[in-house]
C-alpha cells in the first residue's frame, strides 16, 4: 500500500483510465509502475508460485485493457483487485485440480474443457449473488474495523499475522475478532434464509 | 453451502467495500507511522529523564567533597543513630540538654582520617584529632557528624566549644586566630586545659574559664556562662565541655 501512496503522487488514476479510454498502451505501464507492487503482493495472497503470480498479474492487466472502456471505474484500484481476485481464484482452483489428476490427464481435460466448459448453473449464480448482497448489507452495519477485518482476510486473503501487525494487536486477537465477524454474519444469513 | 458458491460471493461483494478497505489501510498507515514516532519520543524522553535523574544523584554525592554520605543522611536525619550515652554521662549532660543542641565533646583519637576531615571542617587546624558530637543525651554516630557538617549546620559552623589537651599551646596553633593580650593573660592564669574556647570560624572568639565566665576576646563585657543572652554553657567534667547554640 505504501507503493500505491507513492506512486498516486506521480499518476493519478483518472489520468491511467483516461489513457486506457483512448487505448494507448501506456495505461498499462502506468498502472504496472502505480500499482503492480502491491497487485503481485495481492496475487502471493491467493498462489503460493511466483511463476503463477505475475501471470494472474499479466492476466489481470489483459482484463482490465478489455474492461476499459466500457467500463470507467470510480476506483481503479478496488477494480484491479476485484479483477485480480477473479483470476487468482479461476488459477487457484485449476492448479487444486492438477494437484489431485495426473498431469497428462489434467492436459487432456484442459483440452476438453476448453470445448465442453459449461457456464455456471442459474441457479448457483443467483445464490451467490443474493450472498455477496447479504454480506456487503452486513459489512455495512459493522464497525469500520470489523469492515476491514473482514475484507482483509476473506476478501483479499490477508495472512493473519500480517493483518494484525497493520492493527497493532496480536493474533489470538485477530481470530477471535474475526471468529464473532462469522457468527455475526451465519445469524445474518439465516435469518435471510441464506443458510 | 458449496465453498465455490462463498467464494464466488465474496468475490461478488461491492467495490465500495474494497475502496472503504482502502481507506481505512491507509489511515492505518498513517496511525501506525505516528504511533512508531510517539513510542520513540516517549523512549527518547525516558532516556533524559533516567540520565538527568541519574546524573543529579551523582552530583548529590560527589558534592560532598568525595565522601559519600550514606542513603540515610541525604535527609535530615531526625534521631540519632550512635550509642546512647551512660547514666554518668547523661547525667553530666542534662543541664545543657534541650532540642537541636549540639555538644562536643574533644578525645584524642588515633584517627588521622577522622581527625582530618573534622578538623578540616570544624576549622581545627590542629591540636585536636577527635571530635565527638552529643545531641539530646546521644552521641552522634560519625556519619550523623559528618552529615551535619557537611550540610553547614550552622552551630557547628559558629560555635565551637572545647578542651586544649595541648595546655597554652593552642592557641598559637591554630591558624589565624588572634592571640590577643586578653587571651594570653588568660592562658597565664589557667592551665590550657580547663579553658574552653569558643569559635567562631577559625577566630577564638571567646574563652570560658572553670569558674563559669565567659571572657569575650575582642573586648565586649564579660558575661557569666549560664547567661542565655548568647550562649549557654556547663562544664561536663575534667575533659568535657558542653555547649548549646
Amino acid at each position: 500500500m505504501k507503493h500505491a501512496e507513492r506512486a498516486q503522487n506521480e499518476t493519478s488514476d483518472e489520468e491511467i483510465i483516461a489513457l486506457f479510454w483512448a487505448r494507448d498502451e501506456q495505461a498499462i505501464v502506468l498502472i504496472q509502475q502505480k500499482y503492480g507492487a502491491y497487485l503481485l503482493q495481492v496475487a502471493r495472497h491467493y498462489l503460493e508460485n511466483r511463476e503463477d503470480c505475475e501471470e494472474c498479474q499479466s492476466s489481470t492487466y489483459l482484463a482490465l485493457w478489455n474492461a476499459i472502456p466500457p467500463t470507467r471505474p470510480e476506483n481503479l484500484l478496488a477494480f484491479a483487485i476485484r479483477i485480480l481476485r477473479r483470476v487468482a481464484i479461476n488459477q487457484w482452483r485449476s492448479s487444486q485440480r492438477k494437484s489431485v489428476v495426473p498431469k497428462e490427464m489434467t492436459v487432456c481435460i484442459e483440452e476438453l474443457q476448453t470445448d465442453l466448459k459449461g457456464e455456471e448453473s442459474t441457479e448457483e449464480q443467483f445464490i451467490a449473488g443474493e450472498i455477496a448482497r447479504a454480506i456487503s448489507v452486513f459489512l455495512r452495519k459493522q464497525p469500520s474495523k470489523d469492515r476491514y477485518m473482514f475484507i482483509a482476510r476473506y476478501y483479499l486473503a490477508e495472512p493473519v499475522e500480517e493483518l494484525a501487525n497493520n492493527l497493532g494487536c496480536s493474533n489470538a486477537t485477530v481470530y477471535r475478532k474475526l471468529e464473532q465477524i462469522r457468527t455475526k454474519l451465519k445469524s445474518e444469513l439465516e435469518q435471510e434464509g441464506l443458510l | 453451502m458449496k465453498q465455490e458458491i462463498l467464494t464466488d460471493a465474496i468475490s461478488e461483494l461491492d467495490e465500495d467495500l474494497i475502496v472503504d478497505y482502502f481507506d481505512t489501510r491507509i489511515k492505518l498507515e498513517h496511525w501506525k507511522s505516528w504511533r512508531k514516532k510517539v513510542l520513540h519520543c516517549a523512549a527518547v524522553a525516558a532516556v533524559l529523564v533516567v540520565a538527568v535523574v541519574g546524573s543529579m544523584s551523582l552530583l548529590r554525592d560527589t558534592k560532598n567533597r568525595g565522601y559519600l554520605a550514606p542513603a540515610h543522611l541525604t535527609t535530615k536525619p531526625v534521631q540519632r543513630t550512635g550509642k546512647p550515652l551512660t547514666e554518668e554521662e547523661l547525667a553530666a549532660f542534662l543541664p545543657a540538654a534541650k532540642e537541636d543542641a549540639i555538644y562536643l565533646l574533644l578525645n584524642h583519637s588515633d584517627d588521622p582520617t577522622v581527625a582530618g576531615l573534622q578538623a578540616k571542617d570544624l576549622h581545627f587546624s590542629n591540636g585536636f584529632h577527635h571530635v565527638q558530637a552529643v545531641e539530646s543525651g546521644n552521641y552522634l554516630s560519625q556519619d550523623h557528624l559528618q552529615y551535619l557538617v557537611l550540610h553547614g549546620r550552622k552551630v557547628l559552623g559558629r560555635l565551637l566549644i572545647f578542651r586544649s589537651d595541648d595546655s597554652g599551646e593552642l592557641v598559637s596553633q591554630i591558624e589565624g586566630a588572634p592571640c590577643d593580650d586578653r587571651l594570653t593573660e588568660l592562658l597565664r592564669k589557667y592551665d590550657g586545659s580547663e579553658l574552653a574556647m569558643i569559635y567562631f570560624g577559625p577566630f577564638v572568639e571567646a574563652a570560658l574559664t572553670p569558674d563559669g565566665v565567659l571572657h569575650y576576646l575582642n573586648g565586649d563585657t564579660d558575661l557569666p556562662a549560664q547567661s542565655d543572652d548568647y550562649y549557654e554553657l556547663f562544664f561536663t567534667g575534667d575533659n568535657c565541655i558542653t555547649g548549646i547554640d
